[in-house]
């Protein structure tokens, strides 16, 4: 009887194992990210008032700042792959977008400082940006195997 | 499931699709949501269990659950000054469940299909409120036969949670249920002690009691006890002839069991769980076509069969796609509960979903295993470098 969908069931087996190759990579990203929120939770010793209001700010803040930097890095990948087949006017406008993107990228670190500072004190948001760094160095650190 | 209805459930499945495709279009990339758009499918069979007062006489039950969920509106308003923007979203909601009860003093073979389609609506106030609706319309229908008539039911209900701290939220509502034999309608009282990416306790009537430890950010293990049941509209060839062309089914039964969830952030989750289910009991009532949508107790006075069942053994399994991307909820404990309420309340009245919700782990140890180059080069810049 079981033969009758044996077709079905390979169909099944294979979406699924397509999938979770697939969702690996995110994988990867979204636990590194749980391990930052972790170092700032850690590095701002938010009260719990701070940290309700702190961080449905911060999510924001994440989303649009993932929107920018993926969108540039999208690009620049592309062209630093294949970058004979592209002209010298479209590197142009790909480096102007370049600038143009880091520039919304200041913009948004500057509304999101006013944002941050409106929540928790400002000792606590250069906290914030310091543990941002500091991150990253333990990111490296730990690559190394140090 | 008849051809239209097929059709119907797979264009409402396809528009699903395209209208979440469009909402993301909208914004480029930036998610606007704060729930992916899921299908899910899972699998009950208990084992055979005979009556406690007539050793000869067992039932068996299987049933097969199809559905998905999509954010149909997320409203985020934004913050001002120190207080907190509210939040808005209604999700969509479908569901089909294709039961098979099988009695061995009944010769007829019956598929009890429920089909139904609902909204459910959140609202998050400041820090600490989330108020859940939700309204679903179902078909109930026997395909075993073409003469008999799908009836037409509703189920809704109202919750107001409270989130007291990241370890304590309670939440109290009214529904209306067929999850249990009694009347349908049904206060709710719920209570969650302990963090939910830790070990916790949860405490949801009508639907479940259980303990659950996520042991990190896929795995999360659960010993539950939750009521499962229903109502079925059948066809009567079995009882005083022609007199009532239809019988009510009713089933009710508490399952006790481990579950075992992996929930992956992206894409696949699955879960599998086992136990036993007890507390079982089963009543066949007699409904002329004339009362078949009125409201079941008038007619309980008349059972053909009302009987208590001896225990015995359940498997339930199931898999979760979920796609796209959501706006991320990292510590935002009002949220944490918004999401819970919809993953354990939002999806169908059966209750036999995925019991973990898509709620971010957050690691205690300060420490990433198997961490190399190429997953973290996208974090960094030529700036960060110097």
């Amino acid at each position: 009887m079981w033969y009758k969908y044996k077709i079905w069931w390979v169909i099944i087996l294979t979406g699924f194992y397509s999938v979770a190759a697939l969702s690996q990579n995110n994988d990867k990203k979204e636990k590194i990210e749980s391990f930052k929120v972790a170092f700032i939770t850690q590095k701002l010793n938010l009260t719990t008032k701070e940290a309700q209001l702190f961080w449905p700010v911060y999510n924001e803040y994440l989303d649009k700042i993932e929107v920018l930097k993926n969108s540039r890095k999208k690009e620049l990948r592309s062209a630093s792959i294949n970058i004979e087949s592209y002209s010298d006017k479209d590197l142009e406008l790909m480096l102007d977008n370049e600038f143009l993107s880091k520039e919304k990228e200041v913009e948004l670190g500057k509304e999101y400082f006013n944002k941050f500072k409106s929540v928790i004190p400002v000792k606590k948001v250069i906290l914030l940006y310091k543990a941002e760094d500091e991150f990253k160095r333990e990111l490296l650190r730990q690559i190394s195997g140090k | 499931m008849t051809k239209k209805k097929y059709y119907f459930f797979i264009l409402s499945l396809i528009s699903a699709n395209c209208f979440n495709a469009y909402s993301q279009e909208v914004k480029k990339d930036e998610p606007k949501h704060y729930i992916k758009p899921t299908f899910y499918i899972n699998r009950l069979v208990t084992g055979k269990r005979t009556f406690k007062t007539n050793k000869n006489e067992n039932y068996s039950f299987a049933q097969s659950n199809f559905g998905f969920y999509f954010p149909i509106y997320t409203n985020t308003k934004p913050n001002v000054g120190d207080k907190i923007g509210s939040v808005f979203q209604i999700i969509g909601t479908g569901n089909v469940s294709r039961a098979i009860p099988k009695f061995n003093f009944i010769s007829s073979k019956h598929t009890l299909v429920r089909t139904n389609f609902g909204l459910s609506a959140m609202l998050n106030t400041g820090t600490k409120n989330v108020f859940f609706a939700n309204v679903l319309p179902f078909i109930a229908e026997d395909r075993s036969s073409l003469q008999y008539k799908p009836s037409v039911r509703l189920t809704y209900m109202f919750i107001y949670n409270r989130t007291v701290s990241e370890r304590f939220s309670y939440r109290i509502g009214y529904a209306k249920t067929y999850l249990l034999s009694g009347s349908p309608r049904q206060p709710i009282l719920g209570i969650r002690v302990g963090k939910f990416d830790r070990f916790h306790f949860n405490f949801q009537y009508p639907r479940y009691v259980s303990f659950d430890w996520p042991l990190d950010e896929h795995i999360t293990i659960s010993l539950f006890n939750k009521v499962m049941g229903g109502i079925y509209g059948m066809r009567n060839v079995e009882f005083r002839g022609d007199t009532y062309n239809s019988v009510l089914f009713k089933r009710q039964e508490k399952l006790t069991g481990l579950e075992w969830d992996y929930k992956s952030d992206n894409l696949l989750s699955f879960f599998f769980s086992a136990g036993f289910v007890g507390n079982n009991s089963i009543i066949l009532n007699e409904v002329s076509s004339k009362k078949i949508n009125r409201y079941f107790l008038d007619v309980m006075r008349s059972n053909f069969i009302a009987a208590k069942l001896e225990p015995s053994l359940f498997i339930n399994l199931g898999v979760q796609l979920s796609f796209g991307k959501a706006k991320k909820i990292y510590n935002n404990l009002s949220m944490y509960d918004a999401i819970d309420l919809n993953t354990n309340f939002g999806n169908g009245d059966n209750n036999d979903a995925m019991k973990s919700a898509p709620i971010p782990y957050i690691p205690s140890q300060l420490k990433l295993k198997a961490i190399q180059l190429k997953d973290v080069e996208d974090l960094f810049e030529l700036e960060d470098i110097n």
